[in-house]
């Protein structure tokens, strides 16, 4: 389990983290969402132990991971772009990450790079950009570390690459419990793929958890209201229910709601609309149920 | 014993970078293969450790190379991403790369070190009995040297996030003193302070506190004699600043780093605290410089020190002013607020004023200093131009301070009836403070103090006519007289050759052991009886150079016309003391005419030759050789005149060419 306690970092006058916390469930598929500049890459590289912070801290299994050498066998950091040797092919780096992380696997690595057709002798700076991604994305798999840490991940790689991916991620989740926090600033990155995910705005964190579990607790309505019905409707549902979300196209409204279900419908069929039904919500909406709810502009974080 | 698991690893990661290994390896084999051409030419007076200026240079270039190469991961932002991420303490990665670049040196620098010295054993006849503790001074000095300039460099690599601002910070920590003391210090010191000649402590801070002096003193490369360099032991005052340099430099480049932050890669600096001593650092220099520049083109002195005072404030904190900003310029981030660190920017100029008026301040106390007599020890005067050559004179009086200083070694006088005449007569000297001693500027006195706590003092005092002529007290002292005419310390002369020159010619002065006696006897008693003011009256007659045939010690001594004593031994011996140039014949003459030419433009040298006898005629009375004129203020030439006389031999009708110079007129020079 990854914990972070209340860590703060700022460069100079700009606060990068501003007192975030959260905790990442061992097992688990934990995304890191935000615009450029929302401290995604700065959060990962402090739980990597590269940065310091000024306040707060960061325990993996517990333990402190900064300057740890021992605490930090327990994970691989995957950056937006990685650096590899002048020259290096993915042998050689394969070879160098043996020597660091012990459980490496360079027979693992060679397979995993024959079904990609990467040529692992080939050096690495003429790779493209989504070979390189490729090539680490192996190598961190199969540094079987207990936690990998990766910065945009998917960025550059072509859909059906994007999908053995994350099938590989999956099934190395199924079989050793590996916990991947994987920071994206597009939620399509994310969604299907993570089940715990973290909104990181302007160096806070706005919503962080299970983000389908949220969604038990929010539902959204669609009904169509005639007359004065429809005039009263934003005032009346506003009045009995919570409303996270309200628009109005015409006769035809459409409400987010969190609460009961049974208690919504009931109230909303109180108003005596024309007609009125659940619809489910996509990881988007709730999202931007959610931080709508808390007066945030959240265009950004999915466009 | 994890430590060690990692520390290892990345050693082993250290190595895979070839650059270093590279350039050490192949710098070592080239100068060993160089060396051993040389020394197979010439055993002793080629050094291949101690005494080698090129080991010296290697050394010192390889510290402050391996500092940049060793760390360059510390100037990528994507490499130090991925060295942090991994399992590994950060001061496990700079340890590894420290002890690397320390192996990188070792290694090749003992391995060439060792050939040389067997080859040097092998082939020295003398060598041999020194070769094992030579080679172990000479390693362990290289090291020394090596280790400066390598935390040197580390500590700039430490604190700075650009290759640019580090090598910039390196050259900064070797540069600084030097920059400071000759150029600031020593500036003052010639502006301020009248009786200024050396100051030993500015001296001793300049070798101790640049590292590439510090590194010329443990190496020895000023030693030419092979048993002198081959029995070399550095100083412990050098060994020791280069420990402490290395230590402070290591401490600081290890705490420096433990707290350094990743993230301000790319920027000037990544200390603060470092960023900010070096631009104060720099701007104190500015201040002090700017300062130093225009007094030197104002002349500040002359405006009176008010003026002077003002012109230290003013310069002071412009110049620290200047480079502060100038320095914000480089090393201020985009959007941080100009003009930063103002109380900084000012205290440097205060201290730049604050040193420029401590020096000013000092002046009185400096150019008056007379030490008290119970702490003197021995003390040396050198008077330019009184017994001395007239071409060492003019060297002397255009900058040249050999000849002082090796006046200074052996004119030091240390009985109490010379040292109270000595003080007597640097107190009135010192006494003329405040008036304008160029004025009537004759000559010059440099005055060596040596105390008895082993220190010494310098100054050099202006002399006109009257402080000149004062001197009598101390030249007429026996120890002086001693130290200006050797021969009368020399107890026995029996197993000497005595050579008598006119100037012109040699010959040999043929006395018998009585005689020689007799010779010794009489030249003591006229020096005994010489008054300085006897030597404004006439050149030498001849000069004579005795050789000891048991210890080949050669002593030079000029024969007066008023040392009647000693002329009439040697004419009776049949040396014709009166003979002079005059007496040869002269079959032609070149006179070389100097005359003073505006600044920046070149000549002002006329030339005639004169071969008809009528026209040498002229000359010729008035001609004095070179080797004679030994008393260029006293009883002086023409400074502007010089002749080249082809003088024929009457006996062998053989020519020589005497160089000569020309009486002066009116006799003493200013008189």
């Amino acid at each position: 389990m990854i914990e972070v306690q209340h860590v703060t970092k700022t460069f100079d006058n700009l606060t990068a983290l501003n007192d975030v916390s959260f905790t990442i469930p061992e097992g688990s598929l934990f995304g890191l969402l935000g615009t450029n500049g929302a401290g995604k890459s700065t959060l990962l590289r402090v739980m990597a132990g590269i940065l310091a912070c000024e306040a707060g801290r960061i325990l993996i299994d517990k333990e402190p991971c900064c300057d740890h050498p021992e605490g930090k066998e327990r994970f691989f950091y995957l950056p937006d772009d990685p650096y590899y040797f002048p020259n290096a092919s993915m042998e050689v780096m394969t070879e160098f990450y043996r020597r660091q992380y012990q459980g490496m696997d360079p027979e693992s690595v060679a397979y995993m790079a024959d079904r990609l057709e990467l040529d692992t002798r080939r050096p690495m700076r003429t790779f493209s950009k989504g070979m390189k991604r490729q090539a680490f994305l192996i190598m961190a798999l199969c540094a079987n570390t207990e936690y990998l840490l990766c910065d945009e991940v998917f960025d550059g790689l072509d859909p059906v690459v994007t999908e053995v991916m994350k099938d590989l991620f999956r099934r190395e989740m199924k079989e050793r419990n590996l916990t991947v926090v994987v920071a994206a600033h597009k939620l399509k990155d994310l969604e299907e793929f993570c089940k715990d995910i973290a909104i990181l705005h302007k160096g806070g964190i706005l919503l962080a958890g299970d983000m389908r579990r949220k969604a038990a607790e929010v539902f959204k309505i669609q009904c169509v209201f005639d007359g004065e019905g429809n005039e009263r409707a934003a005032d009346d549902l506003r009045a009995c229910l919570n409303v996270v979300r309200f628009r109005q196209e015409g006769y035809f409204t459409t409400l987010i709601v969190r609460g009961v279900k049974e208690e919504i419908l009931e109230q909303v069929q109180a108003k005596g609309p024309v007609f009125c039904r659940e619809v489910p919500m996509t990881l988007q909406e709730i999202f931007l149920a959610e931080m709508e709810g808390n007066g945030y502009d959240v265009g950004k974080v999915f466009r | 014993m994890t430590s060690a698991k990692y520390f290892g690893r990345w050693l082993r990661e250290a190595e895979r970078s070839h650059l270093a290994g590279a350039l050490s390896w192949g710098l070592f084999i080239l100068y060993m293969v160089m060396t051993i051409v040389d020394l197979s030419a010439d055993m002793e007076s080629v050094f291949f450790g101690i005494g080698s200026m090129e080991l010296c240079i290697l050394s010192a270039g390889l510290g402050l190379a391996f500092s940049m190469i060793e760390f360059f991961y510390l100037f990528q932002g994507r490499r130090q991403d991925f060295y942090y991420s991994l399992p590994v303490k950060k001061s496990t990665i700079f340890l590894s790369r420290y002890v690397h670049g320390l192996c990188q040196f070792s290694a090749p620098l003992l391995l060439t070190q060792i050939v040389l010295g067997v080859y040097g054993a092998v082939n020295g006849r003398n060598f041999a009995a020194y070769a094992g503790t030579y080679l172990g001074r000479s390693i362990c000095a290289a090291l020394l040297v090596f280790l400066v300039f390598y935390h040197t460099g580390i500590f700039a690599a430490v604190i700075s996030g650009k290759m640019i601002t580090a090598v910039a910070a390196a050259v900064l920590f070797l540069l600084y003193f030097h920059v400071v003391i000759q150029s600031i210090f020593y500036g003052y010191v010639r502006e301020f302070y009248r009786y200024f000649y050396r100051i030993p402590l500015l001296e001793e801070a300049e070798e101790l506190l640049v590292p590439l002096n510090l590194s010329k003193k443990l190496m020895g490369t000023d030693l030419y004699e092979w048993q002198e360099a081959w029995e070399y032991v550095p100083e412990g005052k050098a060994v020791f600043a280069a420990v402490l340099w290395a230590g402070i430099f290591l401490a600081l480049a290890a705490l420096t780093h433990k707290s350094r932050k990743t993230e301000l890669t790319g920027r000037a600096f990544t200390c603060v605290p470092a960023e900010r001593a070096i631009q104060a650092a720099v701007s104190l220099l500015g201040g002090m410089g700017l300062g130093m520049l225009l007094i030197d083109v104002t002349g500040g002195l002359e405006y009176g020190t008010a003026a002077l005072v003002l012109l230290l404030g003013a310069s002071g904190m412009a110049g620290a002013c200047g480079i502060h900003l100038l320095t914000e310029c480089l090393v201020r981030m985009p959007g941080t607020a100009f003009g930063r660190r103002r109380r900084q920017m000012c205290a440097a100029g205060v201290c730049a004023f604050a040193a420029g008026c401590m020096f000013l301040a000092s002046e009185a106390g400096f150019d008056g200093y007379v030490p008290e007599r119970t702490h003197v020890a021995e003390v040396a005067v050198s008077v330019s131009g009184l017994d001395m050559r007239h071409r060492q004179f003019v060297s002397g009086e255009d900058g040249d301070d050999s000849v002082t200083e090796e006046r200074l070694l052996s004119y030091s006088l240390a009985q109490e009836e010379s040292i109270e005449a000595g003080m007597a007569w640097i107190e009135e000297l010192a006494a003329e403070i405040g008036k304008d001693p160029a004025e009537d500027k004759l000559t010059s006195a440099t005055v060596c103090y040596q105390f008895k706590d082993g220190s010494r003092r310098y100054r050099r005092y202006p002399l006109n006519q009257k402080s000149l002529d004062s001197f009598a007290q101390v030249y007429e002292t026996k120890e002086y007289k001693k130290r200006a005419y050797p021969l009368v310390e020399v107890e026995d002369l029996k197993k000497g050759q005595i050579i008598w020159s006119d100037g012109v010619t040699e010959t040999a002065v043929r006395l018998s052991a009585k005689e020689k006696e007799t010779f010794l006897a009489a030249y003591k008693e006229d020096v005994e009886d010489l008054k300085m003011d006897m030597l404004k009256t006439a050149f030498p007659v001849g000069c004579m150079e005795i050789t000891s045939e048991v210890d080949g010690i050669y002593l030079e001594a000029m024969v007066y016309p008023f040392f009647q004593r000693t002329c009439s031994v040697l004419e009776n011996a049949g040396t014709d003391v009166g003979k002079s140039l005059a007496d040869y014949r002269i079959a032609a003459l070149k006179v070389q005419t100097s005359h003073s030419v505006p600044k920046g433009f070149s000549g002002g040298v006329t030339m005639q030759f004169f071969d008809e006898e009528r026209d040498i005629a002229k000359w010729n009375g008035k001609l004095i050789a070179e080797k004679l004129a030994v008393q260029p203020v006293l009883c002086p030439v023409d400074p502007d005149l010089r002749a080249e006389a082809e003088v024929e031999e009457e006996g062998t009708g053989s020519s020589v060419i005497v160089d000569c110079f020309i009486r002066q007129r009116h006799g003493i020079r200013g008189s």
